[in-house]
């Protein structure tokens, strides 16, 4: 028996989103011809039927050359991983410095600085100017996804690992320094006021007072981020970089279904181990926190 | 009180003795940080060009001239393209250009005959098809996947007193929504997408079912540990009043964590349009459509239009996103 008082009680803002998105999908439906058309594989079922039934047998032998994929798969999986630590690598780094200089906290008013009246106009005038001007920067850059700087990457210089690191170190440095400002403003200003009361100079006051405190969760969502690199570190072989997706691409290219299934479940079992991995990392933080 | 350098190190080394240590987590942060660090070594990383020997950060000649807005391309007498700046020309070009975006790029018949078909639109299209699907695939499967549902925790006593074989079946229903939450997430929405325009053809569906079941993958995972860490006053309450499980789920879980769910589904929303966009690069119908194929006809110039216009809407997805977040819930932290 549900209590009718609950359910009255339940119309609220939420409902009125729910509704709205509800006209949303109705219209996203509409554009899109309510799907018509929503089966056409060129092979019709039977190519639906042979990618599928494929996937019950993956191969190790490859049907272009007859010896085994062993070597292409561990190399394609290594460069995979590889790629996506090396962009991590540049992306920490640079999203640490926009997550610093992106946060409220760090440039907090305070007495010291509104003594004077070039601290009051950077204050009043200068700071949101800044942080608006900064936090557009990391949106601009996170609003190109890295496939496409991975294109103009390779317009740019052509094809080569590097710019596939770059590609994926840009965007994920801006997201980083997004969320890290997030975690640095939400965390306690307690301690980092106490210090700066006691007299402690502005970097003392933010590397001691505050960093160490958003240090558990930025520290978790790096490892959470990692998972997404690998991720998107994967998905550039689809444009021609080494990673596992041009070995996919290629063997289904040549309708070699079974190698195509080889590396996908290669991949899915990397993929979901490094998300156990750093689930259990995470967890582990949020105990020691 | 002062402390002289011996004692205040003494304090110091006292404290550090007594911190709490996490060996498994030390020795995963310092294999993160050093494969961070030294993955390069074992990347074939060629700073220079394999052939010509030049710095790989030279930008290619061919590059700038191809990113020079067509209609102001011009050769000069060594045979160069220039560029010859004419605002009136340059507004035209643009006007053009993001015009195409109206067109379907599937046809090839000339621009005036081609059906319309706005590349923005089908992009927003799919990303709010794709989330609404994603959050009816995770709905079924969030409470599954709280323990403090799943294993009755949530319930008063006389609820949690269980046969054996329900106990052990509970556990096992559990750890297998957990399981499919894992796969559903951990495979990107690409992959996803690639394996079903292999089945399906190159069609909206095969995209949106990409997209939602990745996300509804997170979703269900941000979404059942937020019933996880949920107060278990109000849950145990109704069940003492006599209220079936089913009751209280719908009654004492939902609406509670309605605004906390929305927030989320708001969050991956924003992701999903920028991840709608390079379902383009597969032949699925969206701005990304555009730009790669741009990218394969050298058209530089174009290239860069669309991937501004594209811009446009993932900041105006994050804009969006970020006001409704921050009405629903005074702040907005994606990062817990």
């Amino acid at each position: 028996m549900i209590p009718s008082v609950a359910i009255r009680r339940t119309w609220g803002p939420t409902s009125t989103f729910l509704l709205a998105l509800g006209l949303a999908t109705f219209l996203a439906l509409w554009q899109l011809d309510f799907l018509g058309g929503s089966f056409s594989a060129p092979g019709g079922l039977s190519e639906f039927r042979r990618f599928f039934a494929a996937a019950l047998r993956p191969t190790m032998t490859s049907a272009n050359t007859g010896t085994s994929i062993l070597p292409d798969l561990r190399e394609a999986l290594g460069t995979t991983v590889f790629v996506a630590f090396a962009a991590m690598g540049l992306a920490l780094v640079v999203g640490f410095v926009f997550g610093c200089l992106a946060s409220e906290s760090l440039w907090e008013r305070d007495p010291v600085v509104m003594e004077t009246a070039v601290g009051r106009v950077a204050q009043r005038a200068l700071l949101p100017t800044w942080l608006v001007a900064i936090r557009a920067v990391m949106a601009f850059l996170r609003s190109i996804h890295e496939i496409f700087w991975a294109l103009l990457f390779t317009a740019l210089f052509g094809l080569s690992l590097v710019c596939g690191i770059l590609a994926l170190a840009i965007p994920y440095a801006a997201t980083l320094g997004r969320i890290y400002a997030e975690i640095i403003d939400e965390t306690p200003r307690d301690a980092a006021r106490a210090i700066r009361g006691a007299g402690g100079g502005r970097a003392a006051t933010f590397l001691v007072g505050l960093l160490p405190r958003a240090a558990g969760s930025i520290l978790s969502y790096s490892f959470y981020r990692f998972d997404c690199a690998l991720r998107s570190s994967s998905i550039l072989g689809f444009v021609g970089f080494t990673t596992i997706g041009l070995n996919i691409r290629t063997a289904a290219n040549y309708d070699h279904y079974q190698e195509v299934w080889t590396y996908l479940y290669a991949l899915f079992a990397l993929l979901v181990a490094t998300e156990v991995l750093s689930g259990a990392l995470r967890r582990r933080i949020a105990a020691w926190r | 009180m002062a402390m002289n350098p011996a004692e205040r190190w003494q304090a110091v080394r006292s404290l550090r003795r007594d911190a709490p240590r996490d060996r498994f987590l030390q020795m995963g942060l310092l294999l993160f940080v050093g494969l961070c660090l030294g993955s390069w070594l074992f990347l074939d990383v060629d700073l220079r060009h394999p052939i010509t020997g030049k710095s790989r950060f030279a930008v290619k000649p061919t590059f700038l001239d191809d990113a020079i807005p067509f209609d102001l391309r011009h050769r000069d007498e060594a045979g160069d393209w220039r560029l010859v700046w004419d605002t009136g020309l340059f507004w035209r070009w643009l006007g053009r250009t993001v015009a195409e975006t109206g067109l379907d790029p599937f046809d090839l018949l000339p621009a005036e005959e081609r059906p319309r078909s706005n590349a923005l639109a089908d992009t927003l299209a799919l990303s709010v098809l794709a989330i609404v699907l994603a959050a009816l695939m995770s709905l079924p499967l969030i409470l599954p996947a709280a323990k403090n549902v799943a294993l009755l925790e949530a319930f008063l006593p006389a609820d949690r007193d269980v046969s054996r074989l329900e106990r052990t079946l509970r556990r096992l229903a559990f750890a297998a929504t957990r399981g499919l939450l894992v796969v559903m997430r951990s495979i990107p929405e690409f992959i996803w997408a690639f394996v079903f325009l292999i089945a399906f053809g190159p069609v909206a569906l095969a995209g949106i079912l990409a997209l939602a079941i990745h996300n509804g993958g997170i979703l269900g995972k941000l979404d059942s540990e937020c019933v996880e860490d949920m107060d278990l006053r109000a849950t145990r309450a109704l069940s003492a009043l006599g209220a079936s499980k089913n009751s209280v789920a719908l009654v004492g879980i939902g609406p509670r964590l309605m605004p906390q769910f929305l927030v989320y589904f708001f969050y991956r929303w924003e992701t999903c349009v920028r991840e709608t966009a390079i379902l383009g690069v597969l032949a699925i119908r969206s701005i990304g459509f555009h730009i790669d194929h741009a990218f394969a006809q050298f058209q530089y110039d174009r290239a860069i239009v669309f991937i501004l216009m594209n811009s446009l809407i993932v900041i105006g997805g994050d804009l969006v996103g970020t006001a409704v977040r921050r009405r629903i819930r005074g702040g907005g932290n994606l990062a817990a």
